[in-house]
């Protein structure tokens, strides 16, 4: 017995089953902090928006629904959301619009110099948006664009044509090229076939990515502070407008309604994927 | 018990009263077709000629040309120069929709979103059938192929062969005159395989169709093919009926590839009399009379095991070393190196095999008449 556990090997196994024991802990530790850190703000804004103090304060000390009411009454409010709402449609038909034949003559076709095409297609992942900001701002007002619903909605389609081309990229690959051939075959004109069968298969990946267009698009506030000009106000410029004088406690209204409204979305995908299944 | 008989007699019925009003297959005509892909040659030159309803297999190694070809017939790709017809037309520059082919892929390409029934019903639909007459035929295909009871599933729910039986029906609903299968079997299991080999005879048998089908793999050339052709590097190198190609082959890339044949590249062949002569190991046999002889070869159960009979005079002598002796079954096959290191395979029922062990010496005589001339490669 005495001999066992002298030995080496068992020492080393004690030593394997603490550093095994610590390496537990220490990944559960970064586990709950990264919970806490991702899903923590999101209770406490939804918490402080059913406050009906005239402050932010935390914590809450009545609750009821005042901040909504002050949010979906107010006409600022209201026109930065209708305007932010259409300026997203906009914008992920405009994505897809652009990013769909793109991907699909990048990987279906044998077009010379479709790999820079898609470098060039993803490359504006790569620019931080300050910098994309400041060069369109130059070029918007050379153009006439600036302050424009069109020239903001093409700016916030340059931030989602890269995700459009990356997730349906994706997505397109795991298609085989052949059902297209093999419906070719079985009479369908090219189009035909691309539009009935790989567009087709390409519809759930492409309403996820249309929403992701949309909330990219939804959630932008640096193109907007550069390229809206005074006219366009959506909701997160008008969100850093109203930070500025002073914080209207309605803004977490609208923070929980973003949420749930994010939140929808999501759910919306999920039950489209799983269908499609 | 009885179901049995009844549902493949009702088969056999409805199968000749389709083959009576069905079109028959079309000839295919490859006339000094090219394929380059870039500085690339996929195809080079290659003719070939396929009488209406034949089942012609293309044979050859990865990148031979034979997808090539099967893709220029079913009009994905458009030869370089040479002309493609089918049914006497032109077809080389036709869009695949108005060739009036089937095509079959390795990986089924069924419609995943589609039911089986859908899937066989799409090209129907395609081709403007009405709808009673699409119903039937659809109903008609999946009987064909015994899977009329999985109408309702998606192409996921079914296994590897009946998603290949659902193609086929898919591909045949149309009464093509042309069915082009590319490895069709090539993502199945070993016994499968050879269940769907005869389905796919059955299925040739009772449509009349023209079979063009492309395989790397042996085997199924010889299962299932009127005749094959065996490519290689762009060019067609032998044609030939199964049994012609696999007793006696051309040449030394068809011994090995195709007929299992084992080649003596140390035979020396003395062509200049009447009759050619092979001297290997110190003897010599007359071959039968024949021109441009390059090399023999001889098929691995045409040779013997000497033990105590002497060989005769007719006979080739291979000494050499047994390196593996595997048990099959019904036979042994024995593995060894003749003197020059060559590898060799032969096959024999003898008992004498079952003494053998690795690293024996072992004597195998060829008769003259079993050994293959072969001619140079073109």
């Amino acid at each position: 017995m005495s001999a066992a556990t002298t030995s080496p090997a068992p020492r080393s196994r004690v030593g394997a089953r603490i550093g095994d024991g610590i390496t537990r802990w220490v990944g559960r530790i970064i586990l709950i902090v990264s919970i806490i850190f991702t899903v923590g703000p999101g209770i406490l804004v939804v918490l402080l928006s059913f406050s009906t103090s005239e402050y932010i304060q935390f914590p809450p000390t009545e609750f009821g629904f005042t901040q909504y009411e002050s949010f979906f009454t107010s006409s600022t409010w209201m026109n930065a959301l209708w305007l932010s709402l259409w300026i997203a449609l906009a914008t992920a038909a405009l994505s897809l619009a652009v990013a769909i034949p793109a991907i699909l003559a990048i990987q279906r076709t044998r077009m010379p110099g479709r790999g820079v095409l898609l470098g060039l297609g993803v490359s504006s992942m790569l620019i931080p948006v300050s910098a994309y900001a400041v060069a369109l701002y130059g070029l918007y007002s050379a153009t006439d664009l600036l302050g424009t619903h069109i020239g903001l909605v093409i700016a916030h389609a340059l931030l989602s044509v890269p995700l459009v081309l990356l997730i349906a990229g994706s997505a397109l690959s795991r298609i085989p090229r052949e059902l297209d051939l093999v419906a070719m075959t079985l009479g369908a004109s090219r189009a035909r076939a691309i539009i009935g069968i790989t567009l087709r298969l390409l519809t759930p990946a492409m309403f996820t990515t249309g929403i992701l267009a949309f909330l990219t698009s939804f959630d932008e506030a640096v193109l907007v502070s550069f390229l809206g000009g005074v006219g366009l106000v959506t909701l997160p410029k008008a969100i850093f407008d109203s930070v500025r004088y002073g914080i209207d406690p309605a803004i977490t209204a609208i923070a929980g309604t973003l949420i749930l409204l994010s939140a929808i979305l999501m759910l919306v995908r999920t039950l489209i994927e799983r269908k499609s299944r | 018990m009885t179901t049995i008989p009844t549902r493949s007699a009702a088969r056999q019925a409805r199968a000749e009263a389709a083959a009576s009003t069905e079109r028959r297959g079309s000839s295919v005509e490859l006339t000094n077709v090219t394929k380059r892909f870039g500085s690339f040659t996929a195809v080079d030159d290659v003719d070939l000629s396929i009488a209406p309803g034949e089942f012609v297999t293309l044979l050859g190694p990865s990148g031979s040309g034979k997808t090539t070809i099967l893709r220029m017939l079913a009009g994905f790709d458009v030869p370089t120069s040479g002309s493609i017809a089918i049914g006497g037309r032109e077809v080389s520059r036709m869009a695949p929709a108005a060739r009036n082919i089937g095509m079959v892929f390795q990986q089924y390409a069924l419609f995943p979103h589609l039911t089986v029934r859908e899937n066989v019903i799409y090209g129907l639909r395609m081709h403007r059938w009405g709808r009673e007459e699409r119903e039937a035929r659809t109903t008609e295909m999946l009987e064909l192929v015994g899977l009329a009871h999985l109408g309702g599933r998606r192409p996921a729910e079914l296994s590897g062969g009946q998603q290949q039986r659902v193609a086929l029906a898919r591909a045949l609903a149309i009464r093509p005159q042309l069915l082009l299968m590319d490895e069709p079997l090539g993502a199945l299991d070993r016994a499968l395989r050879v269940d769907m080999s005869e389905e796919i005879k059955r299925l040739h048998r009772e449509t009349g169709t023209t079979f063009l089908y492309v395989t790397h793999d042996q085997e199924e050339a010889l299962l299932l093919s009127d005749r094959v052709a065996i490519m290689r590097e762009g060019k067609i190198r032998a044609l030939g009926t199964s049994e012609e190609l696999f007793e006696r082959p051309p040449t030394k890339f068809v011994a090995e590839f195709f007929s299992n044949s084992n080649v003596l590249d140390a035979a020396e062949i003395d062509a200049t009399g009447d009759q050619p002569v092979v001297t290997y190991g110190g003897r010599s046999v007359v071959l039968p009379a024949a021109a441009d002889v390059a090399g023999i070869a001889f098929q691995p159960h045409r040779a013997r095991v000497v033990t105590e009979r002497e060989p005769r005079p007719d006979e080739l002598l291979i000494t050499g070393t047994v390196k593996e002796v595997l048990f099959m079954g019904m036979l042994h096959q024995i593995v060894l190196t003749d003197s020059t290191g060559k590898r060799l395979v032969v096959r024999t029922s003898g008992e004498d095999a079952r003494r053998l062990s690795t690293g024996d010496a072992i004597t195998l005589a060829v008769r003259s008449g079993d050994l293959v001339p072969l001619r140079a490669e073109a």
